[in-house]
């Protein structure tokens, strides 16, 4: 009847990413929660900045999100200093992809998006499973509300023959975590959403949701 | 009268005490071109002059980054230098691994100089051929070492290296008043006036084959080509 040691743990929250033609927006919720409904912090951001260009979103257990990005920062870092120039959105991509299937047999409870601007100016968004299969979309979702979301995301991406124009992305972003916000105990708080344009600094801002 | 006994290993002393093998190790830094650093109360300025072995070959790069907080400048043996140069990149991102901080330069140093120090005392390896202007800014300000193959670390306000090197020590000498004051424009000034003094008669400096780095407050940073083309016209 003794129970076992239990490794991982579901910290909540959501992350989303969409990308136009010459920007992306990526965002997290802040909202850490613990045994299904406890609040451990109302203020704990799920993204980070690896380069100007590139940005890695992750949902799950936050041990294994913060421990993810700090080992892919610092491989990031490793990269310029061995290389002189700033990992590229591919490599990079394809850096936590090999990383993510290293621990097959004991994978990081991670969800990852990852969305840059790549060299050439073109942007992509890279959706991960925990074991490192990803794959290049447009839009992307990860975390507890991602099944809320994705139809949304689906209705208004999905057979789109023109890039969507930043202003109705954001707006799209906005409404999915609101929305998320409202039906999903796991997400809230606040949101902090990062635009990143080629050839600009990444700007962050944050917008305020339910804390029910 | 007796040095060539004693010399064929760094494990062996000499009569009077000495070990010539990590002493020779100490020459090999007069081989390679000028770098200087000096350290005002603000900013630690490094610089180097840069050798090509042709007008159709590169120059050798001369300074590194080793953090966003310090870098190095290398004098002697460059394979040497880059290897020196990659350990302590590593040592200072494991620091920040471990301790979400920057590494503080002089703990740096001494790790440096411990790992040189075991090259003078096993049998079978030679000593790094190699010596370093350590420059950067921590916790506890501008700080400037210098290390060499023996194991020694140095802590100046101001050091030269390399070929003929001597007379860039005469001019910070003959200038020591002026370095702790000055603003981070005139410490640059006062680094490349330093390597102008060891350049042969015909010899000058040209942008192409000088680096410079400045350390302060808000890190280390090598400058680019046109920074320091715009110091060498203004």
């Amino acid at each position: 009847m003794s129970s076992q040691f239990e490794p991982y743990t579901d910290n909540g929250g959501t992350v989303i990413a969409v990308a136009g033609e010459d920007f992306v927006i990526i965002a997290g919720d802040t909202r850490l929660t613990q045994n299904s409904y406890c609040i451990a912090s109302r203020n704990v951001s799920k993204v980070a900045k690896i380069t100007d260009d590139i940005f890695i979103a992750s949902a799950g257990m936050q041990a294994d999100i913060f421990t993810l990005q700090k080992n892919l920062l610092l491989h990031s870092k490793q990269f310029k200093q061995d290389t002189g120039a700033d990992i590229s959105l591919s490599a990079f991509s394809q850096y936590l992809g090999n990383t993510l299937y290293g621990r097959r047999f004991f994978p990081y409870y991670t969800f990852n998006i990852v969305g840059g601007i790549k060299p050439d100016g073109t942007t992509g968004i890279f959706e991960y499973d925990a074991v490192g299969n990803f794959q290049e979309y447009k839009c992307s979702c990860a975390g507890s509300a991602a099944s809320l979301m994705f139809p949304l995301l689906d209705s208004q991406m999905k057979g789109r023959k023109t890039p969507i124009p930043f202003d109705e992305a954001l707006g799209l972003v906005k409404d999915a975590i609101t929305s998320a916000g409202e039906r999903d105990i796991h997400t809230g708080d606040f949101v902090k959403i990062h635009v990143l344009r080629r050839g600009q600094a990444p700007e962050e801002t944050t917008f305020e949701l339910k804390q029910d | 009268m007796f040095r060539n006994q004693y010399d064929s290993d760094v494990t062996t002393y000499s009569p009077q005490g000495r070990l010539h093998q990590v002493e020779y190790a100490m020459e090999s830094q007069k081989l390679g071109s000028v770098i200087t650093g000096v350290r005002s109360n603000t900013h630690v300025v490094l610089a180097a002059i840069k050798r090509s072995s042709g007008p159709l070959c590169s120059y050798h790069e001369k300074i590194f980054d080793v953090d966003s907080h310090c870098g190095i400048a290398l004098a002697g043996l460059a394979a040497d230098g880059r290897g020196l140069c990659r350990y302590l990149r590593r040592e200072a991102m494991d620091h920040q691994y471990v301790y979400n901080s920057e590494v503080p330069i002089e703990r740096l140093v001494l790790g440096l100089a411990d790992k040189s120090q075991q090259r003078t005392q096993i049998e079978g390896s030679r000593p790094y051929g190699v010596s370093l202007i350590v420059g950067g800014h921590d916790r506890t300000g501008p700080r400037l070492f210098q290390t060499c193959p023996s194991g020694n670390c140095y802590e100046y306000y101001a050091c030269a290296l390399g070929q003929r090197a001597q007379s860039a020590m005469s001019f910070f000498d003959r200038n020591k008043e002026k370095i702790a004051e000055s603003t981070e424009a005139e410490l640059v000034r006062l680094a490349f006036d330093a390597l102008r003094t060891t350049l042969s008669e015909d010899g000058d400096l040209t942008p192409a084959s000088i680096s410079v780095a400045i350390a302060g407050a808000d890190g280390f940073k090598k400058l680019s080509d046109e920074e320091v083309l715009a110091f060498f016209q203004g």
